[in-house]
């Protein structure tokens, strides 16, 4: 309790809050631009931290953590373009919402959402750190593996219409995830001689591509469309939601928060897939998963507060094992580093006070999010008031610079535009988009995990059985799996 | 042709599965593994050569029965087909040619593109390229300290 208070004490004072408060603003920009990543919001202000204070430069660290993973919502529900991997799923709903004319109401939700998400995540981190670290430090290449096949199988949910069409898109992200030097043994696949496809697609110029230009492309296909002129109301009171809103949405964001956290705490699969993985779950269970994708809070709800909460997941392998879970929480281990400070189970006993100074930064920062955003959405929501055939090729260039400055590299930007057109192709087709983005996330962990495992065990799979959790989630998968297709035999019957 | 769309996304994906079986099996002789780099590109070409047989079946099937309906509007794939051309050569431009002059060709024909003709004011939409551009070009040269592709203006800006 002593270290806890110490740890507050540490941050309470102004030039620390004022960086908290630059690095949520920062954070807030850079992931409410489609193509601008939070990793790169951390990696552009890391070198700043090296002249402050540990506890100064790693609170900077958080802000933008933060704010960057809750801004990606912004242009998610208002241009239908995911700001941030971490929230492709809150496009699904909160984009029909805006065009329902209820955007500050999706806006209000999401952050609301991402706020309470984040708090439960940092309040579960600051108590059970060590101890779920120790649990997680138990899971090997048999549990990885069911644990990517067991979120697979929610591909199925996120096929509407059509399972075949989407396992089918699931396949293609699997391809997609194939290009370039193969896990464990380095063999370059698929490559075509190109020297640019050695390293494979990044994922962020391929989301840029699906949602961005393909949606420019069909703005064009569909300009002769009548349009409907009627301006929205922009005048929103408090969050934009009453309490009817979100009522009988407990189970939702708590099953989400829980999702994100669980899968934050799992080093490699990260924010990217939490938020589809809370949206499946969430419209598996629910009693009207026919309105998830037609703009109701349910769906949103599950993206936001899984994809905040996954923040405080992930802080807890960095902290207590020194294993960062993703490319940003991989930048905050280096903004410890470069002020001598190794994360992992000593740090609790021998930097006790830095450690509570960060989850007390990480719980300002998110209050302070919320304050941001709160103020932001009156400005936010008028973009919606800018012509569609004006804003959508200035959002085009903003997404070429994105993906360009992803790794300073011009192949990216022919990427974003093949894929562009792939999307397009694919909507044409009524493939959805969403299984093929889960798949080319998953498809490293799963091929890796399943390939060391099989190495581990000389060829035989019954380890992926024997072993306890792997065998939960692999039982999981398949009744997951057998009660979709049954779901859809029944309807295929009734139509 | 509308009617035949399952069973042409059908045919493509398994001509893609079989592409991939194809490409996969060399692989796995090469590298003399059994559990390599070819052992899951492979199980997922034999799911995609299935799932795009019960694919072709069910569109097949789909055919049959199609009604045609009135479109609300004509498409412009037009549009669209000038569209994905600009893209692909805004991009294969950009680092010879240089972000400033390529952005503001590509901008401009979009605008044009995407504004209805009756409501098409060159000057307007030329002055907003301009000034669109520049001011991306300085918000991330300066303000994010990103070097973007100067092309033949190298030296100049």
């Amino acid at each position: 309790m002593g270290d806890i208070l110490t740890g507050f004490v540490s941050i309470l004072n102004l030039p620390i809050l004022a960086l908290i408060f630059l690095g949520v603003f920062m954070g807030i920009i850079v992931g409410a631009i489609p193509g601008l990543s939070v990793t790169m919001g951390v990696a552009l202000f890391l070198p700043i931290t090296f002249g402050m204070e540990p506890i100064a430069g790693l609170a900077l660290l958080c802000g933008l953590y933060i704010g960057g993973t809750s801004g990606g919502l912004i242009s998610a529900i208002l241009l239908k373009m995911p700001g941030t991997a971490s929230s492709v799923a809150t496009t699904f709903d909160g984009h029909p919402m805006a065009m329902k004319g209820e955007a500050g109401k999706a806006l209000g939700i999401g952050i609301v959402a991402s706020f309470f998400g984040g708090l439960i995540s940092y309040v579960i981190l600051m108590f059970l750190a060590p101890f779920i670290a120790r649990f997680a430090l138990k899971f090997g290449p048999y549990e990885y593996f069911s644990i990517a096949l067991f979120s697979m199988t929610m591909i199925v949910s996120l096929a509407s219409g059509s399972i075949v069409k989407g396992v089918l898109s699931g396949m293609l992200g699997f391809i997609i995830a194939f290009v370039g030097i193969a896990p464990i043994t380095s063999f370059r696949r698929f490559t075509f001689g190109i020297s640019d496809l050695s390293a494979g697609f990044s994922i962020l110029p391929i989301l840029i591509g699906f949602f961005a230009i393909a949606d420019i492309l069909e703005a064009l296909e569909n300009k002769n469309k009548k349009q409907d002129l009627s301006t929205q109301d922009f005048k929103i009171r408090g969050f934009g939601f009453t309490r009817d809103d979100i009522k009988g949405q407990g189970f939702n964001f708590f099953a989400s928060t829980l999702i994100g956290t669980g899968v934050g705490i799992l080093p490699g699969l990260g924010g990217s897939i939490c938020n589809l993985l809370a949206y499946s779950v969430c419209r598996g269970h629910s009693k009207y998963p026919e309105k998830y994708g037609t703009g109701i809070v349910d769906g949103l709800i599950a993206s936001e507060a899984s994809n905040n909460a996954c923040t405080g997941g992930a802080m807890v392998p960095l902290l207590t094992l020194g294993l960062p879970g993703d490319n940003t929480t991989a930048l905050i281990l280096a903004g410890f580093m470069i002020h001598g400070i190794t994360p992992g189970p000593l740090l609790f006993r021998t930097q006790g006070p830095l450690v509570y100074g960060i989850f007390a930064a990480l719980l300002i920062a998110n209050v302070m999010m919320l304050l941001i955003e709160f103020l932001g959405i009156r400005v936010f929501i008028r973009i919606l008031q800018v012509p569609k055939n004006i804003l959508l090729p200035i959002i085009t260039v903003f997404c070429v610079v994105g993906a360009y400055a992803n790794n300073n590299r011009v192949f990216d930007v022919l990427v974003m535009m093949l894929f562009g057109i792939l999307g397009w192709v694919m909507k044409k087709a009524k493939l959805p988009v969403a299984p093929t983005i889960l798949a080319f996330i998953l498809c490293p962990t799963l091929e890796t995990n399943l390939r060391r495992g099989l190495m581990k065990s000389q060829g035989s799979f019954l380890p992926f059985l024997t072993s306890p959790i792997s065998c939960v989630f692999i039982v999981l998968a398949v009744v997951m799996l057998a009660y979709n297709i049954r779901k859809e035999i029944l309807n295929a019957k009734k139509a | 042709m509308k009617q035949y769309s399952d069973l042409i996304t059908g045919a493509v994906s398994l001509l893609i599965g079989i592409a991939l079986l194809a490409m996969s099996i060399p692989i796995g002789i090469q590298e003399n593994n059994l559990i390599g780099a070819a052992f899951l590109p492979e199980i997922v070409s034999v799911i995609i050569i299935a799932l795009s047989l019960k694919l072709m079946y069910d569109g097949f099937r789909a055919a049959q029965d199609y009604e045609e309906t009135v479109p609300e509007f004509v498409k412009n794939y037009k549009g669209a087909a000038v569209m994905m051309v600009a893209c692909i050569l805004y991009a294969e431009l950009l680092k010879p040619v240089g972000f400033l002059i390529t952005s503001i060709v590509f901008l401009f024909l979009t605008f044009c593109l995407m504004t209805k003709k009756e409501e098409t004011n060159y000057l307007k939409l030329g002055a907003l390229t301009i000034v669109s551009v520049f001011l991306i070009y300085f918000i991330f040269t300066k303000f994010f300290g990103i070097r973007l592709p100067a092309g033949i203006l190298k030296g100049i800006i």
